[in-house]
């Protein structure tokens, strides 16, 4: 099942591009239907659907509906699946205080849950690394320690996508299935991803994820505020990754993870504004960035309090 | 002669070649980076209108303690501090739970050198007072706590510090933002240590690479 919709992934776009250019769309639809047979679980709307950013307004409507409908037949679940939009004036950032982040894992579980996950691999965009205090090597952070946290000798460092100006992973995608959008977020159209995993080779923050399979989550389980571009429920054979919660804080809302933080080690907000809490940190804290000497420009920043 | 126009046209090609060459290199390095650092040109039309409130939470407004009633036979209770507090006159000297004879007795004290009385109002225990006498509503518990922790304080004013809810675009909508009390118990202030939530799952995967001497963590985490 999962070599089949892996290859047939490839040769999708090879057909689309090459047929579809000589047939009519209708034909080309008639000509193609005894693929759907192999092809199990996609439709020949799915399969014909445009890239996100050639999508009118009208056909998006229309796929938001059939994702809907979807999730509904698939899942059981009522969701409300949006594509809200960059707001003018807006771009995100992100900065962590790592002198009071206690390592709880809170945020990596509020991100599982809120980006509805597939349960059984325990997916997260974020993983907590904890270090000596002392050191800052980060290919040695453990993520899967135990016990009480903090530990007195240890310091916590959660990693997830820095939502980078100059992102590695959107140069070596070869469908340009993703991109980066006005307000800095690095986005995926899961339903134009071939699933050639190039881009998660590219991240030097290994913050992208591969879905193995087709998630699995129970019914009442679903996050039913969804985005087409974030949470909603990724096919299987996609590459998926943190969207900064798109569909929460395009509409002005903290995202999951930093609402999930007890100790308010996060600090989410727009960097154009002056008066932001985020420009804040910028201004007054000593902050920095990782493996900076790779070009990357992230949107997410480190501090300690002095 | 006759390899003339051939010469232009090399050279013409050439560079076009060199502008496009350089152009996507500037492209890819430089354009983005300006874009992100241009942002104080960038006009903002900020909505004026009224922000969303943010609301502080976690914090008494009126402060009671669970008094163990066992000897009278009744279970534990909440009562107000002024309950008691009222018909009792204040040990002055006594610094300490330790020293107490009659309530308060367990209550763990890890606070530096402060005494009961350098928070607690002796006047009216169901407010607090700060160093200089003011009396203090145990809801502004941050006014107390800002007196001798500046740097938290500032931060904590300045959104980097302290478990936020909501909004982060006010005008948008709300937020709600934790009181100090609510991480810190004032007697005993440290971040209390807590086993983490969720272990990563990942570990199975190496499992299966390096076989069964990879330790589970699920089945030491719970
Ligand atoms: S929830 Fe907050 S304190 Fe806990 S690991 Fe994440 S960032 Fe650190
Ligand atoms: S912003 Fe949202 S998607 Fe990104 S790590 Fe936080 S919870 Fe996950």
């Amino acid at each position: 099942m999962t070599d089949v919709k892996k290859t047939s992934g490839i040769s999708r776009r090879t057909a689309v591009k090459g047929i579809g250019a000589t047939l009519g769309a209708a034909a080309f639809a008639k000509a193609i239907a005894p693929l759907t047979s192999w092809a199990a679980n996609q439709s020949i709307d799915e399969f014909l659907q445009k890239h996100y950013q050639e999508l009118t307004p009208a056909q998006m409507q229309k796929v938001l509906k059939r994702l809907e409908e979807d999730t509904k037949k698939d899942y059981g679940a009522e969701v409300t699946i949006t594509d809200p939009k960059p707001q003018p004036g807006v771009k995100f950032g992100y900065a962590l205080n790592l002198s009071i982040c206690v390592g709880c894992r809170k945020c990596a579980q509020a991100c599982h849950v809120e980006n509805n996950h597939d349960r059984k691999s325990g997916n997260s965009y974020i993983r907590v690394l904890e270090m000596k205090k002392g050191s800052l090597d980060i290919e040695h952070g453990k993520v899967d320690y135990k016990g009480p946290v903090p530990k007195s000798d240890s310091f916590y460092m959660p990693v997830q996508c820095q939502q980078c100006d100059n992102p590695p992973c959107v140069d070596v995608c070869p469908v340009e299935a993703t991109w980066k959008e006005k307000d800095g977020i690095v986005a995926v159209d899961y339903n134009w991803c071939i699933g050639c995993r190039y881009c998660e080779a590219a991240c030097p923050y290994h913050a992208r994820r591969f879905n193995w399979t087709k998630p699995e989550i129970p019914q009442e389980e679903i996050t039913p505020v969804q985005g087409y571009l974030s949470n909603r429920v990724r096919p299987q054979g996609v590459m998926e990754k943190c969207t900064f919660c798109m569909h929460k804080t395009r509409n002005g809302e903290l995202p999951a993870c930093l609402q999930a933080c007890p100790t308010g080690a996060r600090v989410f907000g727009n960097l154009l504004d002056p008066e932001s809490e985020i420009r804040w940190v910028l201004e007054n804290k000593r902050v920095f960035v990782l493996k900076e000497e790779l070009g990357t420009k992230p949107s997410f920043y480190y501090f300690f309090d002095e | 002669m006759k390899p003339r126009p051939l010469l232009i046209a090399a050279i013409l090609g050439f560079a076009v070649v060199l502008c496009l060459a350089s152009w996507w290199i500037y492209q890819r390095s430089f354009a983005s980076f300006e874009e992100a650092v241009s942002h104080r040109q960038v006009q903002i039309a900020l909505d004026t209108g009224e922000a969303h409130p943010v609301t502080i939470q976690g914090a008494p407004t009126t402060p009671t303690v669970l008094a163990d009633l066992s000897q009278s036979g009744r279970a534990p209770t909440e009562v107000a501090c002024t309950t008691c507090h009222s018909t009792r006159t204040p040990q002055l000297a006594q610094r300490d739970s330790v020293q107490l004879d009659e309530f308060h007795q367990g209550l763990q004290k890890q606070h530096g050198t402060l005494s009961c009385l350098s928070c607690h109002n002796a006047d009216n225990y169901d407010t607090l007072r700060l160093a200089d006498g003011t009396p203090v509503a145990f809801e502004n518990t941050m006014q107390l706590c800002a007196q001798c922790h500046g740097p938290q304080f500032r931060d904590y004013t300045n959104g980097s510090h302290g478990g936020m809810n909501g909004y982060w675009d006010l005008k948008r909508g709300p937020r709600t933002r934790n009181a100090c009390n609510v991480c810190h118990d004032p007697h005993s202030p440290a971040y209390p240590q807590l086993i983490p939530v969720f272990p990563p799952k990942d570990v199975q995967l190496r499992k299966q690479k390096y076989g069964d001497s990879y330790p589970d963590p699920d089945q030491h985490a719970h």
